[in-house]
């Protein structure tokens, strides 16, 4: 999280959407919490929530690649999802980890209003490309976050639905 | 129960870090054995919130030359088949999922030496272990994985870029298969994925779905389209499997301690996690059930279209079809279901299967949900009416067209399939394309 990219890639690029996917497609459906149950036993006490949940403005693939020695390339693909400020109020952002076993209890800080993962990468022969890149993006979409933000009066928002990794939408 | 662990000779001309290599030597954990009068919770009168708890179905052989650390959650119908040349040992956080094999020695294995091996020497590369398995700390075995010493997972290595933590965690995806090798600390296996005799798998590095890695070379080089490298997504996504896996333990350690037949059969399950609050029974044709002598594991709110009499008359053995995290499942009328056949999902109504399904042996059908059109809900797991699901065969995040055959040791990721679709035996299908071909 909140990693910071090379300075000397050689080939940037943003990749606009791949499926056109609009804001409600990043959201899963049905993971959130069940309402009106007991909270477990183990986790800290909650914040108060207030509000609603925050919204994504823009979530974005983006391929750095670096020539390397012999022929060869290293490269990374860093999906970034950045969301709206709450009425400018907000302190910071924390995620939380939804995966297909389950949600974790950790709490991630955000690197500012964005959310950032190195999704995909490898060294391999540079005439290949960036080689397994479709197959490491599949394997990243099984993870998502739900986000919140943590307001200047201590309380949050509710949590997002879950916001799949890789999924992609444009600012605006 | 003493090992030496000895640091891995050589470094991945790959991995571009410069990274710690962990101590050359190190003694096992005692841990704890899982004896009669530790079962389920191991120690028993641990404190819930550091207990190791094994389903009561789980199979323990020799269970004096087996060690479990802290917070390890062993589930239903896994063995742990050990003896005295071939102990086994698991770490710390680690999970043994619902019918994972871990196999000291094959027979006959287990009285080799190191150096007469019965002509396995040939084997013997960088890969090599101590007789038996040891599994560190943090390690995943997800359903449906086999493990055949000698081997050893998760302990020499180093820590990655990707895991700025250095916490280490292994991925053992469905099915997948360690055979006689190592697997350093921050490495995984994909699905139906395979790493065999005498091979290292070096820290940084992933065996991807369905392949078999046979060779040193074919572990190093991600350019033989073998294995890749871990990303931080991979480490985000084992970390919250972890923790998923250490409330296991900890809640059907409450659960069992609440009423000790609660662990088993068809019964509750454990709730009070952040992803499953609630206990919850099955139920047959509507009506909850709790059936404690039941032979197969059924958790939490599954809803069965077949009453409990018709779906014992057309089940084999060592079912488990677990709600513990996701719920309710709905289930159609079973035409057949085959022995070691496995369920599980994540949160809330994102696995239905239709009627007169027939399940061959080994399959897995595991939901989660996938996006589809842009604006709408994501798709849950779906399998339509009249699907056959040959042996060993995997659906995960997808739906599946009425009257569609998966083929034998198959594995189905990501996708829709369209009605009638048939699936080649052993074909990796991920996100809607051939991916590759099970290797083994």
């Amino acid at each position: 999280m909140g990693r910071r990219l090379p300075p000397h890639h050689v080939h940037p690029r943003s990749i606009a959407l791949l499926t056109g996917l609009g804001l409600s497609a990043l959201l899963l459906v049905g993971c959130a919490a069940p309402a009106g149950t007991a909270q477990p036993e183990t986790s800290p006490a909650e914040p108060v929530e207030a509000g609603e949940p925050v919204e994504v403005v823009e979530a974005l693939l983006n391929d750095e690649m670096t020539t390397e020695q012999n022929g060869r390339m290293s490269w990374t693909t860093t999906w970034r999802a950045c969301f709206e400020q709450y009425g400018g109020n907000t302190t910071r952002f924390e995620a939380q980890a939804v995966t297909t076993e389950g949600s974790g209890t950790s709490l991630r800080k955000l690197d500012g209003q964005c959310l950032e993962l190195d999704i995909a990468s490898g060294v391999n022969d540079a005439a290949a490309g960036m080689l397994g890149r479709d197959i490491q993006l599949a394997e990243a979409s099984t993870l998502a976050y739900r986000v919140r933000a943590v307001l200047d009066d201590g309380t949050v928002t509710p949590w997002t639905e879950p916001v799949r990794v890789g999924a992609t939408k444009p600012s605006g | 129960m003493r090992r030496t662990l000895v640091a891995s000779g050589a470094a991945s001309a790959l991995l571009l870090t410069g990274l710690v290599s962990l101590s050359a030597t190190a003694a096992e954990p005692e841990g704890c054995h899982p004896t009669k009068e530790n079962r389920p919770v191991c120690q028993a009168g641990s404190p819930a919130e550091t207990a190791t708890f094994l389903d009561a179905t789980a199979k323990v052989k020799e269970p004096e030359h087996i060690s479990l650390a802290e917070h390890v959650y062993v589930g239903p119908f896994a063995e742990l088949i050990a003896d005295d040349d071939a102990p086994i040992s698991i770490g710390d956080e680690s999970n043994v999922q619902d019918n994972v094999l871990i196999l000291g020695a094959r027979d006959g294995d287990s009285d080799s030496d190191s150096d007469d091996d019965g002509g396995r020497e040939t084997v013997r590369g960088e890969g090599h272990a101590e007789p038996g398995v040891e599994i560190g700390d943090r390690v995943i075995l997800a359903h449906g994985v086999s493990v055949i010493g000698p081997a050893q997972i998760g302990v020499e290595g180093n820590d990655i870029p990707a895991d700025p933590a250095g916490d280490q965690e292994v991925f053992l995806s469905f099915s997948s298969q360690v055979d006689g090798a190592v697997l350093e600390r921050n490495t995984g296996v994909g699905a139906l994925g395979r790493v065999g005799p005498g091979v290292r798998l070096r820290s940084g590095f992933i065996v991807l779905p369905g392949k078999n890695v046979t060779t040193q070379t074919e572990a190093d080089d991600p350019a033989l389209g073998k294995v890749r490298l871990i990303n931080e997504a991979d480490v985000a996504f084992n970390e919250a499997v972890i923790e998923v896996n250490t409330a296991f333990a900890r809640e059907y350690t409450r659960l069992y301690r609440d009423n000790p037949s609660n662990v088993r059969g068809v019964n509750f399950d454990p709730g009070h996690t952040e992803f499953n609050h609630d206990r919850n029974l099955p139920s047959f044709a509507g009506q909850e059930k709790r059936v404690p002598g039941f032979r197969n594991r059924l958790i939490g709110d599954l809803n069965l279209i077949d009453t409990f009499s018709r779906f014992s008359s057309v089940s084999g053995a060592r079912i488990s079809l677990r709600a513990d995290e996701g719920e309710p499942f709905g289930v159609g009328l079973v035409d057949r279901m085959g022995d070691d056949v496995i369920f599980h999902a994540l949160e809330e109504a994102d696995l239905v299967v239709g009627d007169r399904v027939e399940y061959g042996d080994k399959v897995v059908v595991h939901g989660g949900g996938r996006v589809v059109v842009a604006g709408e809900p994501e798709e849950p797991t779906v399998v339509g009416d009249d699907v056959v699901l040959e042996d060993e065969s995997i659906v995960f995040r997808s739906t599946i067209g009425d009257g569609s055959v998966i083929g034998q040791r198959s594995v189905v990721v990501g996708s829709e399939l369209a009605p009638g679709t048939e699936v080649a035996p052993r074909t990796v299908i991920i996100n809607g394309v051939k991916f590759g071909d099970v290797e083994w």
